[in-house]
């Protein structure tokens, strides 16, 4: 329960860094394996600081709100726009 | 006789306990083998004089002074438990884990017991937690074994309910942490005058936590509840509980990760998201695995409320392979492609299984698909919608029928690209108007379609009327009152076209994603269009005023709402 945030703890955590050189390798590997639904894994070290965590080295644009696509002039809208002529110069013959 | 092994480890029990020292206590009841050289002295002393539960009783009760409310010591459940563990120890034989969890499990039920002491209770509460941990690695371990576990008969639970060797071991684990919520130490919400946590309420999270894994694991959500349950309601009672950032991180994220699996799965993405975000944000930045796991749900949370991850966000190591399934899905939503969004959910693809895994194909299946209707129907005003000039009387609006023209096109797409028994499995709950059945009765026809058939004059040209409710009372209770009438009404349905079926299902869609917030306007049925209210007044341009942003409308609708059982 005691909490501590010593070098060798962090030690721990470094265990799972993806090694630099192979990031390639172990990425496609992921991406082509399902993933399956499986445990929540323990932390190596029960309590860490702002410091240790992603929001404290700074915030990137990470989400998109705002996509809502208004071109029309795309393959699929064409599509779309071509099927509307076709069905309606149909119901004028 | 001289001092034996048995003697010495009883001296360091009684030690720990004389100082309240938990961690020492724990750290002192071993479980796994391989034992240390001691240990087996202790085992061997238990096995050639104590096989007799007596001698052993009697032999803990003297080693072990009772406590007498000033200085440390035993306890009559503390003494049980201590000679369970010896019994334990002196009897395992981890080469039967079925036996060895059931012992464990019987172990720890003990455990809880002396647990419950006002004032000793809390020097178990390190105890508790290890074993606890080592039940549910066991637990989870023999669940893979379905050669060891095939003809176990279940337990059952208190309301005669059948439970598997997981979730009785969870139940159990429950039960140790509704021991440590219910503790009355310390002042207002738990906490001793230094602001830190009082009494066995330091165990909360750590035993919530192995409790939801394994409740997660065994999927049972319904179980998972009564712990998030139990802790919002007795945050709420006259002792009230300490607060979640004054636990150490590990328990915070790990509760936090659970607590949004549980709304993701119960459709509360709003909740998941903010909950998912809070865990991701304070996760340690190197623990890849779990932020991994973390980000996943949290992306597919964020998705379902309208915001999409960015490239800079599925670059970060712990989301490799993430984009090559969300990109695909954010694309097909932002264009209204129904097709593509089906297709990616449909199996055999890789997408399709892969939601399967992580169990989110019902959301996309049912609230992902709203989003691509949304986004089609403001492609379908985009294309060939009425734009009136700035300052005409005429409100936007677009065709319903051409909405249906662009669906049928896209679902008939969508039907080429599998084979139709395979798709219609995929998607129950929403029959494409390509694969329109043939007429059949009233009576067994789909609420949407009775939209269409029944007799109405209604139509609003109303700003205020959302114009779905076409149907009126009347119509229904002939329909459910007079089966003559139904007959007659009946015979009515088959002269409508499929084309007139598929246009009903589009308004009553329609209808919905207004409800919902989705599309801003009302439906005017008598012209068969949807018209876009209030766009004269506004700054913003007519889309921007019919169709909303996602993210706005939910967090609008979320606003000074927060996700019960986050303390």
């Amino acid at each position: 329960m005691a909490s501590s945030s010593s070098a060798a703890e962090t030690a721990k955590l470094q265990d799972h860094k993806p090694d630099s050189s192979t990031p390639n390798k172990d990425a496609e590997k992921q991406a082509i394996t399902l993933e399956e639904d499986d445990e929540f894994e323990d932390f190596p070290v029960e309590d860490w600081g702002p410091e240790d965590t992603e929001v404290a080295s700074g915030s990137a644009h990470l989400w998109e709100e705002s996509w809502d696509d208004d071109d029309t002039s795309d393959d699929f809208s064409k599509q779309l726009k071509e099927e509307l002529d076709k069905v309606k110069a149909g119901r004028e013959k | 006789m001289g001092v034996t092994r048995l003697d010495q480890f009883l001296f360091e029990i009684s030690k720990a306990l004389r100082t309240r020292d938990g961690a020492k206590l724990q750290d002192v009841l071993v479980l796994e083998p391989p034992f240390a050289p001691i240990y087996q002295a202790v085992i061997a002393e238990l096995r050639s004089s104590f096989q007799k539960q007596e001698l052993l009783d009697k032999k803990c009760e003297t080693a072990l002074p009772p406590d007498d409310g000033t200085s440390g010591g035993s306890w009559p459940a503390f003494i049980s438990f201590l000679v369970q563990y010896l019994g334990f120890i002196r009897d395992v034989d981890v080469s039967q884990l079925v036996e060895t969890h059931n012992q464990l499990r019987a172990l720890l039920k003990q455990a809880n017991i002396a647990l419950n002491h006002a004032s000793m209770g809390l020097v178990m509460v390190p105890t508790v937690v290890f074993f606890s941990q080592t039940l549910s690695k066991l637990s989870i371990g023999l669940d893979k074994r379905p050669d060891l576990t095939a003809n176990l008969s279940t337990d059952q639970s208190d309301t005669g309910e059948h439970v598997t060797l997981v979730e009785a071991s969870a139940n159990v684990i429950k039960e140790s942490c509704l021991r440590c919520l219910n503790d009355r130490a310390g002042g207002v919400n738990g906490l001793e005058a230094n602001d830190t946590i009082a009494g066995r309420k330091i165990g909360i999270y750590a035993l919530a936590n192995i409790a939801l894994r394994l409740f997660f694991y065994c999927k049972r959500l319904r179980s998972a509840e009564q712990v998030f349950h139990n802790i919002e309601q007795t945050s709420r009672g006259p002792s009230g509980i300490p607060s979640l950032n004054l636990f150490p991180a590990a328990q915070r994220v790990t509760y936090l990760y659970f607590l949004g699996r549980y709304f993701f799965a119960n459709t509360h993405f709003h909740f998941a998201q903010q909950t998912l975000q809070a865990a991701y944000d304070h996760c340690h930045k190197q623990a890849l695995p779990q932020r991994r796991k973390i980000l996943t749900y949290l992306c597919l949370s964020d998705i379902l409320i309208g915001r999409f991850p960015s490239q800079a966000l599925l670059s970060r190591p712990e989301a490799s392979g993430l984009s090559s399934h969300l990109i695909p899905l954010c694309h097909a939503i932002k264009l209204g492609d129904i097709a593509t969004f089906q297709t990616l959910l449909s199996l055999p693809h890789k997408t399709a299984h892969q939601m399967y895994n992580w169990r989110a194909a019902l959301q996309f299946q049912t609230f992902g698909l709203t989003l691509v209707q949304r986004s089609l129907a403001r492609r379908t005003f985009l294309l060939s919608g009425v734009h009136p000039d700035p300052g005409s009387k005429q409100a936007p609006n677009f065709s319903l029928d051409d909405l249906r023209i662009l669906q049928a096109f896209l679902e008939e797409n969508a039907l080429k690209r599998h084979a139709p028994a395979a798709f219609q499995h995929s998607f129950p709950f929403f029959p494409t108007s390509a694969a329109i059945p043939e007429p059949q009765p009233l009576s067994e026809l789909s609420t949407n379609l009775s939209f269409g058939v029944v007799k109405s004059t209604h139509t609003s040209d109303n700003d205020n009327d959302d114009g779905s409710s076409s149907s009126s009372g009347e119509d229904d209770d002939d329909d459910r009152e007079k089966p003559q009438q139904r007959r007659r009404i009946s015979s009515r349905a088959r002269k409508y076209t499929p084309q007139q079926k598929a246009l009903a299902n589009i308004e009553s869609d329609v209808a919905v994603l207004t409800q919902q917030g989705y599309l801003h306007g009302y439906l005017n049925h008598k012209h068969g269009r949807f018209v876009i209210s209030g766009a004269r007044n506004s700054t913003k341009s007519p889309v921007e005023v019919g169709f909303p942003r996602i993210c706005d409308i939910t967090s609008r609708r979320y606003l000074n709402e927060t996700p019960p059982g986050w303390i």
